[in-house]
């Protein structure tokens, strides 16, 4: 009889349950059905009066995405790691910051330069507090900067190269940047040569108590765990609940230093399990105000989730990202069946005449745009001498000729993007170079995809990104020899040193802004005459925001920046839950 | 009987032992370098080979493979999981919040799929032929051909994004921590999960039932003048029930390995997620621990199918 009525209550409390979880939620703002009874202007007065009633940035909640690649299970991901958007932003603070024009703005610090370019002095705000009420110290500064650089997986390694004594630490044989001097709140950083890319290395050095990290090797700082569980910054701000692998909530910081945050309150959903697709869903539900990243980053996709919520806005932001066709210069693959026309500049420039870059920035529904070089036609970076792309069949055909092109091998084209438009892309491409007799064999690779890149070299062309620089002429780093991996793909160290590495220093290192406009130039020219790459288009990001929730100076959107953009959240407002 | 159990208990041991070397030898045989699986191409560009050499010695990898197998085994042992070699998490605490979701999911998809089919196959059985017959068996022709993931979605499309009566996903939001708080993320994925369960058992159900119901000993309980209730259910249903219990229990390994996608179409946070990034992110130490765990379940699970089968089953002896 027990077991009886054990099972009946069972069976009771999970039909129950079930229906009830399927119940409909009532909205969060007050019932409609009454509104409508009601003649217009008595509903127009009710809504104003509720509006002045309630103030939705101290009851609502700002709905996020908690992005990590590393994943949200144990531990949150160092942001020097990654550009985790609103949880860098948010949580922590830098030293300076970037403006819509691109100019650097103080954040925690005010700072100046010496007219040689060769020292920084900072001057830390005076009342900059830690979320568990330490100060921020210079002390803190130096250990954040001596932490970056030792932490093998920080995002920009190059950026503090030009710092004094920054080798030394890198290297592991010493504790300390010798270049960076602390006396109270001032930081005084001493370079050895002029370097641009130092600001803008700062604007994403996400500041870290150094004690909470008592005992710690420099370089475990960004994975330790016993601080990455519940990380304590100085952003507007704090941590408040994490439930791995689920979500975490953040709260004003209501002891900034600066102007305080609007909003209260922040929810950080992860969406590591669900992945893009979850990310569309939770946009066309109304789950997220914000959203961010490669799940929406797509026009077409983006579009759809407005078709399906309205509240929904897509926002095409200008960008520096471009997607290229990359050669295997280093004149051998592991299977000996490399093609070894590809060394002649004249087939790699022929090349660039066949592929047909307009079709293919098509294909993204207005969010791409063919381009010569990496810089976006659109960018005041960008070289005017450089010809905007035209596709010349008849004159690439003319070109292979005279390299001797041995048309009977085929070109082995290597990509690894499985989605579709990237497949469709391949076949775009192995179109084009068939235009000119050339057979061009797209296989896409997985798995241990580094190894069959760098270490196998079984292909002749790859299908990968460049750019994606706030300053786009930084996107010629990585052609620059400098003895990492790419080094072993690229071969000819001597001749892009010359070509690329000699300019390039010297551009890092001007500050003559015509200087840095001629030396830009040079670099694009050198980029399109020897075609160690072909940039195909240039790819505008795409993100989305509930606009009929969140209001904000849309000018933020004006440039590509992500980490080293200052958000200004002391000017966003909630006009609902 | 406990001699029969305890040692089924220990012919387990073995089994796990072949499992985990298996999966071992295979992980290790897969083609490529274990530390460049992990990192992205861009991210490898920018990497000098000494870095990769001393990611390699610090995760153990230059030692023999045999030397590699014991001290995983000898470390698991221990409690010791290991670390992700992705984001240097521990693995024991990721399976500390990710199998309780996972066996939340499959349990609760299991017993909503048991009541709905039990109760719907009786009925069926009971009023055979008539509306409501023709058109269960309709609808669990659908749930048993309709594949899980398609479900999701269009139960997405319809209760979260049109309707929005459920959330699209997630297994959690802050004050809905609770169990009873948190059906509503639970709804949709249990419903996906517990379909084509529920059709399976209904139709088992329904023909197991219509079996007992001609039987003669049904006629003479009726020729007692016991009421209809108590015939189907007391003698009907409870002497039906023999069989499809083994089926429930024989069916709770797929149940199992169905939440894989499921839990990945909800977004929620489980081990057949995990198992799925992991592979897909090269992270070999917890592609070898999750399968290793969902082996040991599934395993365990089998045990448990074999023990009710020989408790319900009077043919089964246990001097074994």
């Amino acid at each position: 009889m027990g077991k009886k009525m054990i099972s009946v209550l069972i069976a009771t409390v999970m039909a129950v349950s079930v229906i009830g979880g399927c119940a409909k939620k009532e909205p969060a703002q007050s019932g409609t059905q009454e509104q409508v009874s009601q003649p217009a202007g008595a509903e127009e007065a009710e809504e104003g009066a509720e509006a002045q009633a309630v103030n939705y940035n101290e009851t609502g909640t700002l709905k996020l995405i908690w992005f990590a690649s590393n994943g949200t299970d144990t531990m949150f991901q160092c942001p020097w790691d990654e550009d985790q958007c609103m949880f860098s932003q948010m949580i922590f603070d830098t030293l300076v910051k970037m403006d819509t024009n691109l100019n650097y703005i103080p954040k925690l610090a005010k700072y100046e330069i010496s007219d040689d370019g060769l020292t920084y002095t900072f001057t830390l705000a005076d009342n900059a507090k830690w979320h568990d009420g330490e100060a921020v110290t210079g002390e803190d500064v130096l250990f954040s900067m001596n932490a970056y650089v030792a932490d093998a997986k920080a995002m920009y390694p190059n950026y503090f190269t030009s710092v004094q004594g920054m080798a030394q630490v890198k290297e592991g044989t010493s504790e300390s940047i010798s270049g960076v001097t602390v006396d109270g709140n001032t930081v005084t950083v001493q370079m050895t040569q002029p370097d641009v890319t130092f600001l803008l290395g700062l604007c994403s050095l996400q500041l870290l108590p150094e004690h909470c990290f008592e005992g710690v090797a420099l370089n475990e700082v960004a994975s330790y765990e016993g601080y990455w569980k519940k990380p304590v910054g100085c952003g507007p701000y704090e941590i408040s609940q994490v439930s791995f692998p689920n979500y975490f909530t953040a709260v004003r910081n209501e002891n900034y230093y600066g102007p305080k945050a609007a909003i209260k309150n922040a929810l950080f959903t992860s969406y590591a399990t669900g992945g893009n697709d979850a990310i569309i869903a939770a946009c066309a539900a109304g789950e997220l105000d914000y959203a961010f990243g490669n799940a929406v980053n797509d026009k077409a996709a983006g579009d759809n989730i407005v078709a399906q919520n309205p509240d929904m806005e897509a926002i095409v932001i200008p960008s520096s990202y471009v997607r290229q066709l990359r050669f295997n210069t280093s004149g051998e693959s592991q299977d000996g069946k490399y093609n070894d026309d590809i060394l002649k500049t004249e087939v790699r420039q022929a090349i660039n005449l066949l592929i047909d870059k307009e079709t293919i920035a098509g294909m993204y529904n207005g969010q791409a745009v063919a381009t010569s070089s990496i810089i976006n036609p659109g960018s005041p970076a960008y070289n005017t001498d450089i010809p905007l792309f035209e596709r010349n069949v008849e004159e690439a055909k003319k070109m292979l000729d005279e390299a001797g092109f041995d048309y009977s091998r085929p070109i082995r084209l290597l990509y690894y993007y499985d989605d579709q438009t990237s497949i469709d892309i391949m076949e775009i491409m192995k179109q084009n170079l068939a235009e000119a007799g050339i057979t061009c064999e797209p296989f896409l690779i997985t798995g241990d995809t580094a190894t069959q890149i760098f270490e196998n070299k079984n292909w002749d062309m790859m299908y990968c990104a460049g750019g994606d620089k706030s300053d786009p002429i930084l996107g010629y780093q990585y052609i620059v020899p400098d003895g990492a991996n790419i080094d072993k793909i690229y071969g000819d160290v001597e001749k892009r040193n010359e070509l690329f590495g000699e300019r390039y220093k010297k551009y890092i290192g001007a500050s003559d802004e015509t200087e840095k406009k001629k030396l830009g130039d040079e670099l694009q020219l050198a980029d399109v005459q020897n075609c160690y790459d072909i940039d195909v288009y240039s790819l505008n990001r795409v993100i989305l925001l509930n606009t009929s929730k969140v209001k904000l100076d849309m000018s933020i959107f004006d440039v590509d920046l992500q980490q080293q953009r200052e958000y200004h959240f002391e000017s966003w407002e909630l006009l609902s839950e | 009987m406990a001699k029969y159990f305890f040692k089924r208990l220990i012919s387990l041991i073995p089994k796990l032992l072949v499992i985990s070397l298996i999966i071992f030898v295979g992980l290790k045989l897969l083609p490529g370098d274990p530390i460049t699986r992990t990192i992205s191409p861009d991210a490898y560009a920018n990497m000098s080979p000494a870095q990769l050499e001393d990611l390699r010695e610090s995760l153990g990898l230059n030692d023999p493979m045999p030397v590699q197998y014991l001290r995983w085994m000898g470390n698991m042992l221990q409690g010791d999981f290991g670390y992700s070699q992705v984001n240097g998490s521990s693995i024991a605490q990721m399976l500390a919040q990710r199998l309780p979701a996972t066996l939340e999911l499959a349990g609760l998809g299991l017993i909503v799929a048991t009541i709905f089919g039990l109760a719907l196959g009786f009925l069926a059985a009971v009023k055979q032929n008539s509306l409501f017959d023709y058109a269960s068996s309709f609808v669990g022709m659908i749930g048993v051909s309709v594949p899980e993931f398609f479900l999701g979605m269009v139960a997405i499309l319809i209760f979260a994004i049109q309707l929005k009566w459920l959330p699209p996903g997630g297994r959690m939001a802050p004050g809905k921590e609770a169990f009873l708080d948190r059906i509503e993320y639970l709804a949709l994925p249990v419903m996906s999960v517990g379909i084509s369960y529920t059709a399976t058992l209904m139709r088992f159900t329904r023909s197991s039932m219509l079996d007992v119901l001609n039987k003669d000993y049904i006629k003479t309980a009726r020729s007692k003048g016991l009421s209809e209730f108590t015939v189907n259910l007391k003698h009907g249903f409870r002497n039906a029930l023999i069989p499809i219990m083994v089926i429930i229990v024989f069916r709770i390994p797929l149940l199992v390995s169905g939440t894989v996608v499921v839990e990945s179409i909800f977004n929620y946070p489980g081990m057949g997620d995990m198992l799925l990034s992991a592979i897909s992110g090269g992270d070999m130490p917890v592609v070898m621990m999750s399968t290793f765990i969902i082996s040991a379940v599934i395993l365990l699970v089998s045990f448990l199918s074999d023990m009710v089968t020989a408790l319900l089953d009077p043919r089964v002896h246990f001097e074994g």
